[in-house]
């Protein structure tokens, strides 16, 4: 087909190429030209300056669903041990014993650790009496693996304390059964 | 990092030059790589930190391990940190690198449990995956960490 | 040597423990004037302005966070850059390539023109000069992408000459239009065919100057490998072709000679095309008449320097917002298009002098 084209019009056609290439570059020039001055609604400037404080994206401005970092409050925590059960990446480390007082188990190990924690949100809902919650924090940069782990717990136990706890609990224990 | 002893004004400002300058290699093998190029993109703008994407190991001083690391690809990540030129700097990002996440050994048996256990890590970013802020946020800590400026650790309101 | 009227040897003059040196020590001290006063504020001014521009296209927000609206985000790259470990010891073919591209730096630094008082050399060819430069610059980068050892190297080293060789050819056959116009190749014949007012540029003598005009930039673009048709040098091919293994200080001359040579070749379109330095002429008598040389050759610096900044940000702007060329798109583009069309315009830029001259 080449060699039957006169040479004029392959010349024509040949400019014609030139041309669109020289227009098409323009154009493409002249679509992102607004945005050099910010011209018009849709050329706002859309990046948020994360640390500074003209950002627009504060913990307020999450989704209302967001999963930030695992908060438990202890006070309410029952030590269940069911969001150690259902935990997918098994990050939540429970160690429990009894308490002075007989209806509430003392909690003294509650670690989150945050380096395996995947964010899923289960430990939350089988929460019974809604301890553990999601807060809107996001921000955890750690130099070392160990700061990552999040402590909730009561802490743990001396010998002392826990030969005087039982000590009360076998006393209400009996002062029970003595009054039945 | 040997150039934090260095209490000179001319130290400082060599750490300050290479805080300020930081340019990356990401190795994208899981999901966190979306969050750590949705940072690159104009919404977050990880450029504002100086940070460049790189398409070379030997030209990159910050490699960013965005998801979990296969036994089988361990060697690989090894010898493209070895192919970085000091000083260079390591940010892991999301469960997976971390500690192996839902991958940990007792899940699972190809995924090495954590990318320190193949290179050393500067900062760990956790979440999963985290938001573009966190990420930012682990490299501002990056920052602070190279300027020898540590701020403590984190704290849960 | 054009010393007497270049205005560093007044000033070292006027110090006075200084003066009676002999020649070569006013020409050192002068390009070093020139590399430490105009080069290198120029090329980290173009490094933020590109980084910063191409932000604002892509509606970015660009380096914010080194010094105030990231201003020293260039030092920071540059000092982080010093500090990078090397990776071997510099081989013999790296070693002549950084003689070469050193060589090409600081020689063409004496040949580039910056006003009519700061005009160093002056020869019969002055305007062939940079253009050899160029071509020698070119051959230092085949010759580090020979010497690193990767495919990706000797591959980016190929590209490089086939665009090298692809862009000398129209280049030159541009460079020769305006001599048609101006009768000679001096800087001094070249600037002083055209005047301040756009109307006296070159460029819009005749139709045929105009196209000469875009074939030069374009020409030169590919012929040092720089943005928009920087085909085998830029980051996404074969990985950067030749700088591929390139870190640290070597990686920093390698970077410096492209920018470099972006700089230079747009002083040199402006010098050729676009109305060199040349002031109102009632202004520059005004200053001849006070005998301020300085605040002359100032000036004139400016009048140039803005002209060349406006030229480079074209070139960036459409750098930012085209898609990449390939290497064989380029070359393809530069024989099939740039050739006949600089070959054309010599004709036409011939035939109109003859016409003119015929008048």
């Amino acid at each position: 087909m080449r060699s039957k084209e006169s040479l004029l019009s392959a010349l024509l056609s040949y400019i014609r190429d030139v041309c669109m290439g020289a227009w098409s570059i323009t154009e493409s020039c002249l679509t992102a030209f607004p945005y050099v001055f910010r011209w018009g609604d849709l050329r706002k400037e859309v990046t948020e300056g994360y640390p500074d404080p003209v950002s627009s994206k504060t913990a307020d401005d999450l989704p209302p669903r967001s999963r930030g970092l695992l908060f438990n409050d202890i006070d309410r925590c029952t030590g269940c041990k069911e969001c150690q059960t259902i935990c997918p990446s098994a990050c939540i480390h429970i160690e429990e014993e009894p308490g002075a007082d007989i209806s509430k188990i003392w909690v003294s190990i509650f670690d989150i650790d945050f380096s395996q924690c995947i964010f899923c949100g289960l430990c939350v809902e089988v929460c019974q009496p809604a301890s553990l919650v999601h807060t809107r924090q996001y921000e955890g940069a750690a130099y070392h693996l160990t700061d990552l782990v999040a402590s909730f717990g009561r802490g743990q136990v001396t010998e002392e304390q826990r030969a005087k706890w039982a000590a009360l609990r076998q006393a209400i224990e009996s002062s029970e059964v003595s009054s039945t | 990092m040997k150039g934090s002893f260095y209490l000179s004004t001319l130290g400082r400002l060599l750490n300050w030059a290479r805080s300020r300058s930081l340019w990356y290699i990401s190795t994208g093998t899981g999901c966190c790589a979306d969050e750590v190029l949705n940072s690159m993109g104009c919404r977050y703008d990880l450029e504002r930190f100086g940070c460049v994407p790189q398409l070379d190991p030997r030209q990159a001083d910050l490699l960013i391990v965005c998801g979990m690391v296969s036994y089988k690809g361990a060697s690989h990540l090894r010898s493209l940190y070895d192919s970085m030129l000091t000083p260079k700097y390591v940010l892991a990002i999301g469960a997976c690198a971390n500690c192996g996440g839902p991958f940990s050994p007792q899940f699972s048996y190809s995924v090495v449990p954590g990318v320190d256990q193949v290179i050393p890590v500067d900062v760990y970013v956790p979440g999963c995956p985290p938001r573009p802020e966190a990420i930012m946020n682990g490299l501002i800590a990056l920052q602070e960490k190279i300027s020898g400026q540590e701020s403590s650790r984190f704290e849960i309101e | 040597m054009n010393l007497e009227s270049f205005w560093v040897v007044s000033w070292v003059n006027s110090i006075g423990f200084l003066s009676g040196l002999p020649e070569w020590c006013y020409a050192a001290i002068s390009l070093l004037c020139i590399f430490f006063f105009v080069l290198i504020p120029s090329l980290v001014f173009i490094v933020f302005f590109d980084r910063k521009l191409s932000a604002d296209l892509q509606a970015r927000v660009g380096p914010n966070r080194a010094g105030p609206a990231g201003v020293l985000q260039p030092i920071a790259d540059l000092l982080k850059l010093l500090q990078k470990d090397t990776r071997s010891p510099w081989g013999w073919i790296e070693s002549l390539w950084i003689s070469i591209h050193s060589m090409v730096l600081y020689s063409s630094l004496a040949v580039i023109p910056l006003g009519s008082l700061a005009l160093l050399l002056d020869t019969e060819m002055s305007a062939f000069l940079p253009f050899w430069s160029a071509l020698v610059l070119a051959l230092g980068t085949i010759l580090l992408g020979l010497s690193q050892g990767t495919v990706a190297g000797w591959f980016g080293g190929i590209r490089v000459a086939a665009q090298a060789l692809s862009g000398a050819f129209p280049a030159l056959i541009s460079l020769l239009c305006t001599g048609v116009r101006a009768g000679g190749f001096r800087w001094t014949v070249l600037a002083g065919s055209q005047g301040f007012a756009p109307w006296s540029w070159t460029v819009a003598s005749n139709p045929f100057q105009a196209i000469a005009f875009l074939v030069f930039v374009m020409s030169g673009l590919v012929l040092l490998g720089i943005a928009p048709l920087e085909g085998g040098q830029s980051m996404s091919d074969i990985h950067g072709g030749v700088a591929t293994h390139l870190s640290g200080r070597r990686l920093v001359l390698f970077r410096f000679g492209r920018f470099y040579g972006f700089f230079c070749w747009s002083v040199i379109s402006v010098v050729l095309f676009l109305g060199a330095w040349n002031l109102p002429l009632q202004f520059r008598e005004l200053l001849v008449r006070a005998e301020l040389y300085p605040l002359i050759g100032f000036f004139e610096l400016v009048c140039l320097l803005m002209k060349t900044f406006c030229l480079m940000m074209v070139i960036v702007w459409i750098a930012r917002v085209n898609p990449r060329s390939r290497v064989d798109q380029i070359t393809d583009f530069t024989w099939k298009v740039l050739s006949p069309f600089s070959l054309s315009a010599l004709v036409g830029a011939g035939i109109w002098a003859g016409w003119r001259a015929f008048l």
